[in-house]
């Protein structure tokens, strides 16, 4: 699996899952990439704003995170958003995304989005 | 020229209609119009009709891999989903994608738009609509004023990114204090000269409130809570990173069941990443 992530969002250490061509077709970074801080001045350089990042999605991802992890996350999201759930919707809501979070943090050992 | 002409000038110069969309909608007037017309139609344009294909084929619809040719995908999505489909790629072919500015481009802001598409379609799937085919479109459509904003006042736009920094505001209010009008408005006057259905032009431009007076509008709701769900997944940029709280009178509208927004997280990520690959990638 992928998704598309922002040059500004990326987090070193992520893969890249598509090789990066500048607007000349020529390669700038290969499929399988680790990225590095230089990577991301490289595409910022030939105006590149976001790439592929390889992504495990895995939605019994929650079973395995202990409460007190995703408590943590949890607070994270809220102070990030600067609402709280009011509601089950609401909480149902923050539930998806912090079940993206978590297969973030599983795939790139970090804690943002 | 002051940016609010400028702009309204470059709105009154766009293409009336996307041409295959036009040339679809005046087919389907027609009570003895074949499906192997329409497909013909669409067909005409082979990028798009092999687009249609691929999104057909998603697992959004359920008939993975299992769709070959126009009327097939007619057939068992239904000509409305198809023609959607259809307006939504002729709508992106519409607009440059080069009018970018540093840290926003409209390609981030698309995959903004089809990641809300899609979570818009999965609400309106989630609370049992029958008919959930404006729904993707519907979604898709709902800044499609910022589009047009970048596209006929760009060097404008940069001092509304600027303001939103600086003043630490939302774009709306950055863009009334540089326009005089924002977004929603902008993209509503466009709806309004490519005369699309009530249900889009409604949408496009009550899509920040997420409720209008007297009504118990689904589709509006519906895209207002996808907005907020497909920024807090990160689902593309729409310009900042304001994350505003759900209009509670909108969940009152929906009554999505609970649980429903965890349970569809897998679909929601793989059929953005398949959806964008078509649409904006290959």
């Amino acid at each position: 699996m992928s998704r598309l992530v922002l040059v500004d969002q990326i987090i070193v250490g992520m893969e890249l899952e598509q090789a990066v061509k500048n607007r000349y077709g020529q390669l700038l970074l290969s499929a399988q990439t680790r990225l590095e801080e230089k990577h991301k001045k490289v595409l910022r350089t030939w105006g590149i704003t976001s790439v592929y990042i390889k992504e495990d999605i895995d939605t019994s991802i929650d079973l395995q995170s202990s409460d007190s992890q995703k408590t943590e996350e949890l607070k994270q999201l809220i102070q990030r958003f600067q609402w709280s759930p009011r509601n089950p919707n609401e909480e149902d809501l923050f539930e998806m995304v912090l079940l993206k979070v978590l297969a973030s943090n599983k795939c790139s050992g970090s804690g943002n989005l | 020229m002051k940016s609010i002409e400028k702009l309204i000038a470059g709105i009154n110069n766009l293409p009336t209609l996307p041409t295959v969309f036009a040339t679809l909608s005046e087919a389907i007037e027609d009570p003895r119009v074949s499906i192997e017309k329409l497909a013909e139609i669409i067909s005409s344009d082979q990028a798009s009709a092999f687009k249609v294909l691929k999104v057909a084929n998603s697992s959004f619809y359920g008939f993975r891999g299992k769709i070959d040719t126009i009327s097939q995908a007619i057939l068992y999505i239904g000509f409305n989903e198809v023609r959607n489909i259809v307006f939504a790629l002729s709508v992106m072919n519409v607009f440059s994608r080069d009018k970018r500015l540093p840290n926003y481009s409209p390609t981030d802001l698309w995959a903004h738009s089809i990641g809300v598409g899609i979570i818009t379609r999965f609400i309106g799937k989630g609370i049992g609509e029958r008919k959930v085919e404006n729904f993707f479109l519907a979604g898709i459509l709902h800044d499609i004023g910022k589009i047009i904003l970048l596209e006929f006042a760009n060097e404008e736009y940069s001092s509304v990114l600027r303001l939103v920094e600086s003043k630490n505001c939302s774009m709306v209010e950055a863009e009334l204090e540089v326009f005089g009008m924002d977004h929603a408005r902008v993209g509503q006057m466009l709806a309004e000269k490519w005369k699309l259905p009530s249900a889009i032009q409604k949408t496009i431009l009550h899509h920040h409130n997420g409720v209008i007076e007297n009504e118990n509008n689904i589709i509006v709701a519906s895209v207002h809570i996808a907005n907020i769900a497909a920024r807090m997944l990160g689902l593309g940029y729409s310009g900042d990173n304001h994350f505003s709280e759900p209009n509670l009178r909108a969940w009152d509208i929906l009554k999505i069941p609970p649980g429903y927004f965890a349970s569809i997280y897998k679909q929601v990520i793989e059929t953005y990443d398949h959806t964008i690959r078509i649409m904006l990638v290959e």
